[in-house]
């Protein structure tokens, strides 16, 4: 899908609120930002459902903001970055994202998954879950969602700098973590 | 293998994972609130008054009135001319109070907000 036609689709939002476009929208971009909370939360689909869900409400209603100057997606993005920065602000105090990694990841391994979640992807999802959020964040929009450094300081309003590194340690602590399972044999 | 190479490798199912939507769209579709219409409705009200009166001074509307307003006062009998201004009232009436009823407390002044 294109960006013309993606400006198409949210003029029509914003001007006739038409639904039938913005569900063309959500059909369209629903995986990639699906995918970014599943790398956030470190695989927990029902809290990455919700917040992707609060993501592209927050997309309808502040639709008339989105300018065409980026992506579509990349907007989207930067809304789905505020809804994680803001879910994890609000919930400050509670477990730590590797002690409930640690859970789920048991309850995988214990249950039938609900989606294939092979090896690799648990044991990337338990080194993801050891890093700082900043971290975590820079390095899942480049390797997953493959950003440039500049689209990444513009969706988590980060200076370039800072986000060089966070991907510098954020790559670092999980080389040594991967390498130590044995992945690089 | 440098960092960048193992990572690069590792992630790239990750990369090319596709979520599927199992129903997400719909579930969206069916949270999405009611847009707020207010906003351009307003705007609309507010062109056509403003259009109105630049139409009306334009064209020179109180010398149309006017002329209106003489060939009624010379013409018609007295008691249509009562009829026709309590209907000219009640339909200026009604537009008022329409405006009232669905704007609120603040009257006519919100088209200028």
């Amino acid at each position: 899908m294109g960006r013309l036609n993606d400006i198409a689709l949210a003029t029509q939002v914003a001007v006739m609120g038409n639904k039938r476009a913005f569900d063309q929208l959500v059909r369209q971009y629903q995986s990639p930002v699906r995918r970014f909370f599943l790398s956030q939360t470190s695989g927990d689909e029902a809290l990455s459902d919700d917040l992707a869900q609060d993501t592209f409400l927050k997309a309808y209603t502040h639709i008339g903001q989105y300018r065409g100057t980026s992506s579509f997606l990349t907007w989207l993005t930067r809304i789905a970055y505020n809804v994680w920065y803001d879910y994890k602000r609000s919930e400050k105090g509670g477990k730590s994202l590797e002690a409930q990694t640690n859970e789920r990841i048991q309850g995988l391994m214990d249950a039938v998954p609900q989606r294939q979640s092979t090896t690799l992807q648990i044991d990337i999802y338990r080194a993801l879950s050891l890093l700082r959020d900043e971290e975590r964040t820079c390095i899942t929009l480049q390797l997953i969602d493959g950003y440039a450094i500049d689209e990444i300081a513009k969706i988590t309003d980060m200076p370039t700098g800072t986000v060089k590194s966070h991907l510098k340690r954020g790559k670092e602590k999980l080389a040594n973590y991967l390498r130590q399972n044995g992945y690089d044999r | 293998m440098t960092d960048n190479e193992l990572l690069e490798q590792l992630f790239q199912p990750m990369k090319e994972m596709q979520v599927p939507d199992d129903g997400f769209t719909k579930r969206v579709t069916q949270q999405l609130p009611k847009r707020d219409t207010k906003k351009l409705s307003r705007l609309w009200t507010a062109f056509c008054i403003v259009a109105a009166i630049v139409l009306f001074v334009l064209m020179r509307g109180w010398e149309t009135v006017g002329f209106a307003l003489q060939t009624l006062s010379n013409n018609l009998p007295t008691q249509q001319q009562v009829l026709l201004f309590m209907v000219s009232v009640a339909t200026v009436g009604i537009v008022i109070a329409s405006e009232l009823l669905f704007s609120g407390k603040r009257g006519l002044r919100y088209v200028f907000d």
